[in-house]
């Protein structure tokens, strides 16, 4: 073979490793049978989740959460004597390869529920299977609003909050502070545009002074910032929003944004979770970064106190958001079998829908009509915490309900 | 045309300069691969895993060695060993019995080398996001004129610098070189003139891993990875190894600085198409001169 030739193969292959980057999608399937719900029967749940791929991190700690739940209700005798059992399947952040496990899980392992997605366009796929089976399918990490607003499923429920939700309680205090130049990060896809259109909507509602002067877009998953960082120095903003710029490209940012002076003039908000802070929290200056998320170790309750100790046994690590919301979709899952009088997917789904249960942060709700959960989001200022290491300071929130529509339903 | 017009001069100069400075680090990200196509004819798939190698070798020293100049320094040097390690390993056990096989083998071997030690690298580090924090020295930013230059573009510009120099300077001015030169050209007629093929084949791999894993490093400083960097990595380079002219380092310099300024005026004046720029370059150049920029066009 010439070199010409292994020029072609050699950028096919390459192409073609971009397309199987990029993903795929699939959907279809055939319909699925109900469940007994026979007295101590298990409950079957198929948790498909990204364990491989740039989310994997994410996947994990959501199955850790999961399990630590169905631990706790089994230890305690089951749901009604009905104990729960968890079969993990890894989609490998391929669309193809998640509807692949879900129609295997719903059709030969016959389980009572489908639950997981660490990525909107994994829950899609999901939910393509969950329509065809008639599987009742609760959401957990994915934030897209798509999923529950765009062709609404009568199966599909979310676990905890949306892209709606997320960026509400971080804009809510962003909007108390004296901020007034603006600058959006946004991720160039349709989740990051979502998610900052969300802030900027949030903040001029409450704070008519504000003004985004700019909006950057980045490339998903980059992690070179430097026309980013050249454009925020000329531009010098009070507050930078990073919509859909989170992991390794977090860490990019902020170790691009540091040397560069961006913390010096201005207040930066990020999706962070407890690796990122790890990587970055005494990079940053003091009380200049702010992050969100669905749940920070460090928010002054109760039930957080003794979840992180929970999750510390489990892992050696202190919890974080993903092992909540995986926690919170198990319990959804037990709390949907007490509503629904049984383990049959027709119970499930008719427990799910209006379920309520008391939760860190009091009642929180999956709403009948639009099937959304009424959990919030968290923000936290990184500074010292009471070790001096960094931590996720002055943690807040705001009800979930202020973010999203009225519910038809 | 609205972003065009909005971005002000020195921003346009700032993205400029950092191109040119990102062009030492694509650089590096190909280097390892074209010499190995070049001299090998190898289609090195597992390029992508040996950055990787590098990368969380380099992140995973940096605790131990602190956070000073001299430690990154020696991180830079030592880490990359692991992935040269390694390298020499896939060559001599794996590579060395498909040379003379179809170049199907070849593929499927690199694609499943990937896998085995993308799956490594999980099953040590887990898959959680890991970086190298770099020492103050290097991160402070420069300021020249209207344009500033984080410090750290300017140092990954002046390792590529010397990387480049190093390898032009093995090739074409050393014996080694001469025998490498002679074992791309004709291994069996190299082999008859006392040439130790074998033995050439393995170095050469045993660079171009070395090379994969200080590009690794030197991202690991500069911002973050994960897994999953590997084969966005292999794809970036394979485009500058293909726009240069396979195996032509010079072709592999002058590709990364066209790309890395490309990709970086692009992300200011079409940041909607900014994650295209890179392949659109390529296919441009596939359409004006296959064979690459520098080099040959080989008939049948």
């Amino acid at each position: 073979m010439d070199a010409f030739r292994l020029a072609g193969v050699a950028a096919t292959v390459a192409l073609a490793l971009g397309v199987a980057a990029c993903g795929s999608d699939d959907s279809g399937g055939s319909s699925g049978k109900a469940s007994s719900s026979k007295g101590g029967d298990p409950i079957k749940v198929g948790y498909v989740v990204s364990k491989t791929g740039p989310a994997a991190a994410d996947a994990n700690s959501d199955v850790v959460g999961a399990q630590l739940a169905a631990k706790e209700i089994n230890d305690a005798g089951g749901v009604d004597g009905h104990k729960i059992e968890i079969t993990v399947r890894d989609d490998k952040t391929d669309p193809t390869t998640a509807t692949r496990e879900a129609r295997d899980l719903a059709l030969s392992g016959n389980v009572n529920i489908l639950a997981g997605a660490t990525v909107t366009a994994i829950g899609a796929a999901i939910k393509e299977v969950a329509n065809a089976t008639k599987v009742p399918y609760l959401i957990s990490t994915a934030n897209g609003a798509s999923l529950t607003e765009v062709d609404p499923s009568p199966y599909v429920f979310r676990a905890w909050s949306n892209s709606r939700v997320m960026p509400g309680p971080v804009a809510d205090y962003a909007s108390k502070q004296p901020w007034k130049k603006y600058v959006l990060v946004t991720g160039n896809n349709d989740f990051g545009k979502s998610i900052s259109d969300n802030f900027k909507s949030y903040v001029q509602a409450k704070n008519p002074n504000a003004q985004f002067v700019k909006q950057i877009l980045v490339e998903q998953g980059a992690t070179d910032y430097s026309a980013a960082i050249n454009q925020l120095r000329s531009i010098k903003p009070d507050a930078v929003f990073l919509g859909g710029v989170f992991g390794a490209s977090f860490i990019a940012f902020a170790k691009a944004a540091v040397p560069a002076g961006i913390y010096d003039d201005a207040h930066v908000m990020g999706f962070m979770g407890n690796a990122d802070l790890d990587a970055v929290g005494s990079l940053v200056p003091a009380g200049k970064q702010i992050g969100y998320n669905a749940y920070y170790n460090t928010y002054d309750d109760p039930f957080t106190k003794e979840f992180d100790e929970k999750i510390k046994a489990v892992t050696g690590k202190p919890s974080d958001g993903s092992n909540f919301v995986g926690y919170m979709t198990v319990k959804w899952i037990a709390e949907a079998v007490k509503r629904g009088g049984g383990t049959s997917r027709e119970q499930i789904l008719k427990g799910l829908s209006g379920a309520s249960m008391d939760t860190l942060i009091g009642d929180v709700t999956i709403r009948p009509g639009d099937h959304e959960a009424t959990g919030s989001y968290f923000y936290g200022i990184v500074d010292k915490g009471a070790d001096g290491k960094p931590a996720f300071t002055q943690v807040g929130t705001a009800p979930g309900t202020d973010f999203l529509p009225p519910d038809k339903g | 045309m609205t972003t065009l017009l909005a971005a002000s001069t020195t921003v346009w100069l700032d993205q400029i300069v950092t191109g040119i400075t990102r062009g030492g680090w694509i650089f590096l990200v190909a280097a390892g691969l074209t010499l190995v196509f070049g001299v090998l004819h190898v289609l090195n798939f597992a390029h992508g895993s040996l950055y990787l190698v590098g990368a969380y070798v380099g992140a995973a020293l940096g605790p131990a060695f602190g956070g000073s100049l001299g430690a990154f320094l020696l991180i830079l040097l030592i880490a990359p060993f692991a992935a040269a390690a390694v390298g020499g390993a896939i060559e001599v056990g794996l590579l060395r019995p498909t040379y003379r096989r179809p170049l199907l083998y070849q593929f499927l071997l690199m694609f499943g080398v990937v896998y085995v030690i993308n799956g490594a690298v999980e099953a040590i580090w887990g898959v959680e996001t890991r970086q190298l924090s770099a020492p103050h020295a290097l991160t402070a930013p420069v300021h020249i004129g209207a344009v500033t230059i984080a410090r750290y573009n300017l140092f990954t510009l002046a390792v590529g610098i010397v990387a480049a120099a190093l390898v032009l300077l093995l090739l074409h001015r050393s014996a080694f070189g001469r025998d490498v030169r002679a074992v791309a050209q004709d291994p069996e007629m190299a082999a008859l003139l006392g040439v130790r093929v074998g033995r050439v084949r393995t170095l050469v791999y045993v660079l171009g891993a070395w090379l994969a894993g200080l590009a690794g490093v030197i991202t690991a400083g500069q911002s973050a990875f994960t897994t999953t960097d590997g084969v966005t990595t292999v794809i970036l380079a394979f485009v500058v190894v293909i726009v240069g002219g396979m195996g032509s380092i010079w072709g592999a310099i002058v590709a990364s600085l066209i790309i890395g300024v490309a990709d970086a005026v692009g992300a200011i004046a079409i940041p909607d198409l900014s994650v295209a720029i890179v392949y659109l370059v390529m296919a441009v150049v596939l359409l004006v001169r296959p064979w690459g920029l520098l080099g040959r066009p080989v008939h049948a």
